[in-house]
């Protein structure tokens, strides 16, 4: 398996942040929510700082490594687990979809088809407005993201495998449907959905840390990359660095999700290469 | 054509429909609507008074007539925050949004265009390679850390631009190019994605055959068929930048829907946050329709299929 140099560094990088976000608590310096009055707003060590706090502090005086840790384990987290829920959702409506046809397939689809024209950010910002805020419903509203593109790749990936032979004799040995799709049509089109699932990851991310930049998701004393980002923004004259930090870590990791994903889809669907 | 135009104002006014009865069981989901109005320490009486003359108190189904007539007549109840009609806040908030969305669009659509175009011309060549690196890039970048760059940049270090607000041409630029570049950066794939399909075509392999040039082939035989598909990701980026208009208003504090709905939402402003989630629904609704249309216009085949 060849990787081009671009894609080894943006898989190191990915699994720099994986390890970071996980080991936040044993590698965080401090704590990240401990506040030191006297050491306000002290710059990173690449802009005169000191060792101690390297990536310097925030307008309470907290360590930003180590609330960057915290805010990159819960922003990972979120997306990880809104991603995982959209692609369970939309699958299983892509498999519906394709089984019962008829009404139920052209309901489907037409809410396929509304969700893919209204932005989605306004469809969480409205019920946010109406249900108010908690980490369950930011989850679930999360999770929702990008269901369609699974629904719609699952249905057709379904239609075409039940035009092939495997299917056909499967049914002809009278094996119950849910068999037929949980152990034989699911393995075969999993690849697709694999894909999917990696190219949704950084538009998740952007989505929960956009939503937390604009204080309506992430909620303090938690933080995420966004909500960082959000309340750096306050001291852009004094401390630039406090948004940039968070800033540059949300780009750096979509970026390499992107990039990985791309490269993935190309492996795996020899067509789009050919481009 | 005029029939198929018909079915298809149907199907979006049930479509529409189907988007208000679901933000009305919503906004009855949210607990009492009243309490909210009147603030924590209403006493029981004023409540009581409230819920009357907000016809609260009626059974649900009078409740929904009610509300579907208001919507009809542009009733969309008070904003909590400035007991102003809800209408009349967002009306008041929407010829900035138009003016930053509609420029955001045409640079969007000027840079990304032609990127695309040349890029798939030059198929896997570097210049290939540099755009569609580019595009991921835009992709990438979230576009409240690029304003807040651009802020760093433009504002605080070379003094160049003002950081927030509106009024003059100056304030409008960092807003604009950060809304445009990340959508320039998905036009430029879609068109070279487009562009290539045509370009793979045995007419053109033909028109090579019977020796027109490169660049007649490109913009007269290719162009036009590869801009169709085009128009319709024009359509989808619509409601790209609306969504991106509400994060990137926040940044610059532009005075416009992005930055209320935002607002809203915090403040649980519900009559305010429901006008500008049914009118979204609304423009998405039409700007499909229209490219629908439009579809039928620059494809004759898509025109004849319909009749």
């Amino acid at each position: 398996m060849k990787m081009a140099p671009f894609i080894r560094v943006a898989a190191g990088f990915l699994i720099l942040m994986a390890v970071l976000a996980v080991g936040a608590d044993l590698l965080a310096p401090f704590d990240p929510l401990r506040t030191n009055l006297l050491a306000r707003l002290q710059p990173p060590v690449f802009a005169g700082g000191s060792w101690v706090n390297w990536l310097g502090t925030d307008e309470l005086g907290r360590d930003t490594f180590s609330r960057l840790l915290h805010a990159l384990r819960t922003s990972l987290l979120i997306a990880a687990i809104g991603t995982l829920i959209g692609a369970i959702i939309g699958t299983t409506l892509g498999f519906v979809a394709a089984h019962y046809r008829g009404l139920t397939e052209h309901v489907i689809m037409a809410a396929v088809d509304f969700q893919a024209a209204v932005p989605f950010i306004i469809l969480v910002m409205f019920v946010l407005a109406v249900l108010g805020n908690s980490m369950v419903v930011f989850l679930v509203l999360i999770g929702f993201a990008g269901w369609e593109v699974y629904t719609r790749l699952a249905r057709g990936l379904v239609l075409s495998a039940r035009q092939r032979n495997y299917v056909m004799a499967l049914e002809g040995l009278e094996m119950s449907w849910p068999r037929i799709y949980a152990k034989h049509v699911l393995p075969n089109i999993a690849s697709a959905i694999i894909v999917q699932l990696t190219l949704n990851f950084p538009a998740t991310i952007l989505l929960e840390t956009g939503l937390s930049f604009l204080g309506l998701g992430v909620q303090p004393p938690n933080t995420s990359l966004g909500l960082m980002l959000g309340e750096g923004r306050n001291y852009l004259l004094q401390a630039w660095w406090l948004s940039v930090i968070p800033g540059m870590t949300i780009f750096v990791t979509t970026l390499s999700m992107s990039v990985l994903g791309d490269w993935l889809r190309d492996r795996l669907d020899p067509l789009s290469q050919a481009r | 054509m005029f029939g198929s135009f018909f079915l298809r104002a149907a199907r979006m006014l049930a479509t529409l429909f189907v988007v208000a009865v679901a933000v009305f069981i919503m906004m009855r989901f949210s607990g009492d609507p009243v309490s909210v109005l009147a603030g924590p320490d209403a006493t029981p009486e004023q409540i009581a008074e409230l819920s009357a003359r907000w016809g609260y108190d009626r059974p649900i189904p009078e409740q929904f007539i009610t509300y579907m007539t208001g919507i009809m007549s542009g009733d969309f109840g008070l904003s909590v925050r400035s007991y102003t009609p809800a209408a009349e806040v967002f009306l008041e908030r929407v010829p900035a949004t138009l003016l930053l969305g509609l420029t955001s669009l045409a640079c969007a659509v000027l840079i990304g265009m032609p990127l695309g175009i040349v890029a798939a011309v030059n198929q896997h060549s570097a210049y290939d390679r540099f755009v569609m690196g580019l595009s991921v890039l835009g992709f990438a970048m979230p576009n409240f850390f690029l304003g807040i760059l651009l802020i760093l940049l433009f504002s605080l270090h070379l003094h160049l631009l003002p950081s927030f607000g509106s009024g003059s041409w100056q304030h409008l630029v960092m807003p604009t190019a950060t809304l445009a570049l990340s959508s320039a950066g998905a036009i430029a794939r879609f068109a070279r994605s487009c562009m290539l399909d045509v370009l793979n075509q045995p007419y053109i392999a033909s028109a090579r055959a019977r020796g027109i040039k490169g660049l007649r082939r490109t913009v007269i035989h290719a162009l036009p068929n590869a801009s169709i598909p085009i128009v319709t990701i024009l359509g989808l980026r619509f409601g790209d930048l609306i969504a991106g208009a509400i994060i990137v208003e926040t940044v610059f504090a532009w005075p416009g829907v992005g930055r209320l709905l935002a607002a809203s939402v915090a403040s649980r402003d519900l009559a305010v946050v429901q006008v500008i989630v049914l009118s979204t629904a609304l423009t998405m609704i039409i700007a499909n329709l229209a490219v629908d249309l439009l579809y039928g216009v620059l494809d004759p085949r898509v025109r004849r299929s319909a009749q």
